[in-house]
């Protein structure tokens, strides 16, 4: 009897597991139907094309040094949902049930944003970034090996605002 | 006759052995026998050869016996099950435990199984989404640690305050 009992807890934690393993693929599958969504999905074998690419200007080139190690990325956008709050919360505790570790998290008026990374010897393989405002909802997973610092010189030096990313990717016609 | 006299005087002492008790019993013995001892001798002869037939005492046992087979069989019907449950049970556990580590594996640095298709075929197009992803992650870090170097700021003064007062 306790050889079964100690199965079947085997057995759960196994599918607990296996279901957490998903987590952000099962946000992007959840939402991916709907076109409210803009989902943007680039493949490592994108990332290593984008070595190929000149850059046109210092900026250009900053930015393919910060990308130069990554190995994927994954976009989830919305700009006029109802609910983006609870969508927040809802990805929030999927993604932290994964397995990732928090690494900062903002709440003002305006929204709540969360990062939250996977690391393996000090270094951020894994970058899940929830963003939820009124209407708005933003998830971004990153994957290779993710410098912040770089990532985060990028925005100094060219000095954009962060919603400009949803008004430029919003009423793009996106697979 | 003087010998069984003899033959009887030893059986109540009890010192016959099997042949002699069995020439006491066996003896042709006269039906109209007044004799205690001898109507005793007839009678141990007579239920000697008696036969024990109870066929509802044979059917009981067999039937015993058979229904300890039957039960026996369960349980151990019961032991299968036990056991196809188990392997089952291990099976679909190693399968989800493999699953879960080729999962693992493969979401550390490029996870195939979520960036499965490209959104993007031109990579001029794909490198401008990248970058505005990226600009929009580094702006929203920016902005958290901003937050929290002014935090910082502050509570440093605040602790340059209390030195000083």
């Amino acid at each position: 009897m306790k050889k079964i009992s100690a199965i079947i807890i085997v057995l759960f934690i196994s599918v607990g597991s296996y279901a957490q393993n998903n987590a952000i693929a099962q946000l992007f599958d959840q939402y991916y139907e709907d076109e409210n969504f803009t989902k943007v999905s680039v493949s490592s074998k994108m990332f290593e094309l984008f070595t190929k690419i000149e850059p046109g200007d210092e900026d250009e080139k900053e930015i393919l040094d910060a990308i130069s190690k990554l190995k994927g990325l994954k976009v989830l956008a919305a700009d006029s949902v109802q609910d983006s709050r609870k969508m927040f919360n809802e990805a929030v505790s999927k993604v932290s049930s994964n397995g990732y570790e928090e690494l900062m998290e903002v709440k003002d008026a305006e929204e709540d944003m969360k990062f939250m990374i996977k690391e393996d010897k000090d270094v951020i393989n894994e970058l899940v970034m929830i963003v939820g405002g009124k209407r708005h909802f933003v998830l971004i997973s990153l994957y290779g090996i993710i410098d912040l610092k770089n990532i985060s010189k990028l925005s100094k030096s060219m000095n954009i605002k962060g919603m400009e990313y949803l008004k430029n990717v919003d009423g793009k016609d996106h697979k | 006759m003087k010998e069984m006299d003899e033959l009887k005087k030893k059986y109540w002492k009890g010192r016959t052995d099997r042949d002699e008790e069995r020439s006491l019993k066996n003896r042709p013995f006269s039906h109209d026998t007044t004799h205690v001892e001898d109507i005793y001798f007839q009678y141990l002869n007579e239920k000697k050869n008696e036969k024990i037939n109870f066929p509802d005492f044979d059917v009981e046992i067999i039937r015993k016996i058979k229904g300890q087979q039957g039960e026996q069989r369960f349980i151990s019907k019961i032991g299968y099950w036990r056991l196809a449950a188990a392997v089952i049970i291990l099976i679909t556990a190693g399968i989800l435990f493999f699953n879960n580590q080729s999962g693992t594996q493969t979401s550390a640095p490029p996870p195939e199984n979520l960036v499965l298709t490209d959104t993007y075929n031109d990579p001029e197009k794909a490198f401008e989404e990248t970058k505005k992803a990226l600009l929009f992650i580094s702006n929203k870090l920016n902005k958290g640690t901003e937050l929290t170097s002014e935090f910082a700021k502050f509570s440093e003064t605040q602790e340059n305050l209390k030195k000083e007062n």
